[in-house]
């Protein structure tokens, strides 16, 4: 099913690593199972403790039986995509760098990072490794040049995203918008509907990139904007924190048709909470 | 520290020679002592006199080449211009002046230095540095970087060099250095994106030589720039503290088409208009004419880079319109003719993604990385494609430059 990983699969992926709680969700080995990442909040702060009977998931508008894994101790491939055209100068660049620094700190034993830089050339700096000490050192000598392909750098996050297993963010790092990619942001937007990899999205400046905003909507991620790169570290960080905070609900859709865009709309019974999750997936091929 | 001898002049006395006049003469003195392309003590003097005295002498200068006609082909001796009652100037003393010698037509001499000034003033325009707007600069420029607006700056100079060439004999548009000035200031303008002088300079230049192929088909490419993400980001980011000369990306677009068209109505082998044309069409979502004008393009075209285009921008159409093999085809052809370059692999990631197929669009997202990796590759023609077609714009500009100091230095 496009889109969407066949849930078998990836349940063997998850036991081999020693990745699932001690609640063990049933799933259905007949028929491929949507997974949806879910972010819940009460006043700004993720809610955790929550179970697969709290969760309600409507598909289509249809209710769905749902199982739930929460994933903070599966191993996460986490792709930078940083911004180093030609104003990521100066304080910027140090500020970025040293949010990149953190981030990897944060980093626990099983996962991964990769490094994606962006200028007008999107170059892969370091694919994904659990040896952080090339990847610090790739951040390091980043150099800024050129013009923005934030378009393009976002698609190959993607790419490089999906292409392991493993939950996977990417977090996309902009200050500025997109002047030299070759593919539309309606191609890539596409593309989010389509894949799961959640990208969240750092933007500076008085308004928040239009691009970024709309493919951290739909990949069920969040759009941070900045005044400056003073505290980048802190924000990144954060969404890491928060990215590890998420549920991962799981179903097998029934009573809806297999094809198209579903709508998805993911609720937490009885308690009025803020719910960050993808807005759909696009079913068939 | 501003060279003396180029100092505007300030004389009000009746007895000596008026400041008007000696500003004619230490102007025009600058434009023969100044080498073209040099920042010398011309360009440095003359950039620090104030636009309304530049306006002014431009206008004194093309006073006494008018009054020297008159002179010289009118009744009487002497002749009182009416702006300046006080003063009456003999052939010879309006001569002495202007550097023109009694033997030589007034009018093709004046030409001379018009052009050698124009000249100047284009090379303190390109190489003289601009801190301020100076006052009742008639035009200013927005600076932006990588899409975001930046400080506001201005020249008077190219609109002084354009007021200069206005006065060339029997009429502009018959002059063959104008009509090289024009294709070659708009070409440099375009070419370091400086976009805020090139549409004036283009709109004046059409409106002497309204049927110029090269300056119709760059007019067309200034509006394809305007609508381009890095100009319409800009905007945006300067939100409403100033008003910038930029409409919606459909409305120059439009306008894109329309001057694209004219060129080829000019010139229908200009290949580099039909293939842009084509690219322009597709932006509107008129795919089918884009596939049938860039189609064309790419069967008379025999250049690598143009080729290059026509593939992209035939996959991007056919994409477009969910012909995915078929974009796949055009795209695969691209990256053969440019191996090294990371589009048409981003591209081809693209479709494959769209096809379901995970290891078409990794592969080719990690060939992608690995052109942009390659310190020896040439790069990606995308990159440049605003500022491809005038690459040749600095030999044009010295093409000109070698032509007014091919004349006689009085």
């Amino acid at each position: 099913m496009t889109g969407c990983r066949v849930l078998v699969v990836t349940l063997v992926g998850l036991v081999a690593s020693g990745g699932i709680r001690a609640q063990r969700p049933t799933f259905s080995a007949r028929t491929a199972a949507i997974q949806v990442d879910v972010l819940v909040t009460e006043n700004g702060r993720p809610v955790r403790g929550l179970q697969s009977d709290d969760f309600q998931v409507f598909d289509n508008g249809v209710p769905q039986q749902v199982d739930l894994t929460t994933f903070d101790e599966i191993p996460l491939n986490l792709v930078l995509a940083f911004d180093i055209s030609s104003s990521v100068r100066g304080a910027r660049l140090d500020d970025l760098r040293a949010g990149g620094a953190r981030l990897l700190d944060a980093l626990k034993p099983r996962d991964r990072a990769a490094l994606i830089t962006f200028s007008h050339t999107v170059t892969l700096d370091s694919p994904l490794t659990g040896s952080l000490g090339d990847l610090r050192s790739a951040i390091d000598r980043v150099e800024p040049r050129g013009q923005t392909s934030l378009i393009d750098a976002t698609h190959a996050a993607m790419m490089v995203g999906e292409s392991e297993v493993g939950r996977s963010l990417a977090l996309v790092f902009s200050d500025g918008i997109d002047t030299s990619s070759w593919l539309t942001s309606d191609v890539v937007l596409d593309t989010a509907r389509r894949i799961d990899v959640v990208v969240c999205g750092v933007s500076i400046g008085r308004t928040p990139d239009a691009f970024l905003r709309d493919v951290t909507e739909l990949s069920g991620g969040t759009l941070t904007n900045l005044e400056s790169t003073t505290n980048l570290d802190q924000t990144f960080t954060r969404l890491l924190n928060e990215f590890r905070q998420r549920y991962l609900i799981s179903y097998s859709p029934r009573g809806v048709t297999s094809r198209g865009w579903h709508r998805l709309e993911v609720r937490v019974k009885g308690r009025n909470l803020t719910i960050k999750a993808r807005p759909g997936y696009l079913g068939g091929s | 520290m501003r060279p003396a001898r180029w100092s505007i002049s300030t004389s009000h006395q009746a007895a000596e020679e008026p400041s008007w006049v000696a500003n004619v003469r230490i102007w025009r003195a600058a434009v023969e002592d100044h080498k073209p392309g040099k920042i010398d003590d011309a360009v440095i003097g003359i950039n620090a006199w104030s636009y309304r005295d530049l306006a002014a002498t431009v206008a004194d200068l093309v006073g006494l080449r008018d009054l020297l006609v008159k002179l010289r082909t009118g009744p009487g001796p002497s002749f009182r211009l009416p702006k300046y009652a006080n003063h009456t100037f003999s052939a010879s003393e309006v001569e002495a002046i202007l550097g023109v010698t009694p033997e030589e037509g007034a009018p093709r001499e004046v030409n001379r230095l018009l052009e050698r000034g124009a000249i100047l003033h284009t090379d303190i325009a390109l190489l003289a540095a601009i801190e301020t707007v100076p006052y009742g600069a008639p035009e200013a420029a927005m600076r932006g970087r990588d899409g975001r607006a930046g400080g506001v700056v201005a020249t008077v100079h190219w609109e002084i060099a354009r007021r200069l060439l206005d006065a060339v004999t029997p009429a502009p548009s018959a002059d063959p250095f104008v009509r090289s000035w024009y294709r070659a200031t708009t070409a440099l303008l375009q070419h370091d994106y400086d976009l805020a002088y090139a549409r004036p300079q283009l709109e004046h230049g059409l409106a002497i030589l309204p049927n110029d192929a090269a300056l119709l088909f760059g007019s067309g490419c200034l509006h394809e720039a305007h609508a381009s993400p890095l100009v319409q980001s800009m905007v945006r980011s300067a939100g409403t503290t100033v008003s910038l000369n930029v409409g919606s990306p459909t409305s120059h677009l439009r306008l894109a088409e329309r001057y694209f068209r004219e060129a080829l109505a000019v010139d229908p082998a200009m290949t580099q208009a039909r293939l842009r044309l084509g690219r322009v069409l597709g932006l509107l979502g008129r795919h089918d004419e884009a596939i049938a004008e860039l189609q064309r393009a790419v069967q008379a075209s025999g250049d690598r880079q143009m080729l290059y285009y026509g593939e992209m921008f035939l996959g991007a159409e056919k994409r477009a319109l969910g012909l995915d093999e078929d974009a796949r085809a055009h795209y695969e052809r691209a990256a053969g003719i440019c191996p090294s370059a990371p589009s048409p692999q981003i591209a081809l990631s693209d479709l494959g993604q769209r096809a379901g197929n995970r290891p078409a669009a990794l592969g080719a997202i990690q060939r992608a990385f690995a052109s942009a990796a390659d310190r020896q590759s040439p790069g990606d023609p995308w990159w440049v494609y605003s500022i491809a077609p005038f690459a040749n714009a600095e030999d044009l500009l010295d093409a000109c430059r070698r032509h007014v100091q091919g004349g006689t230095k009085r």
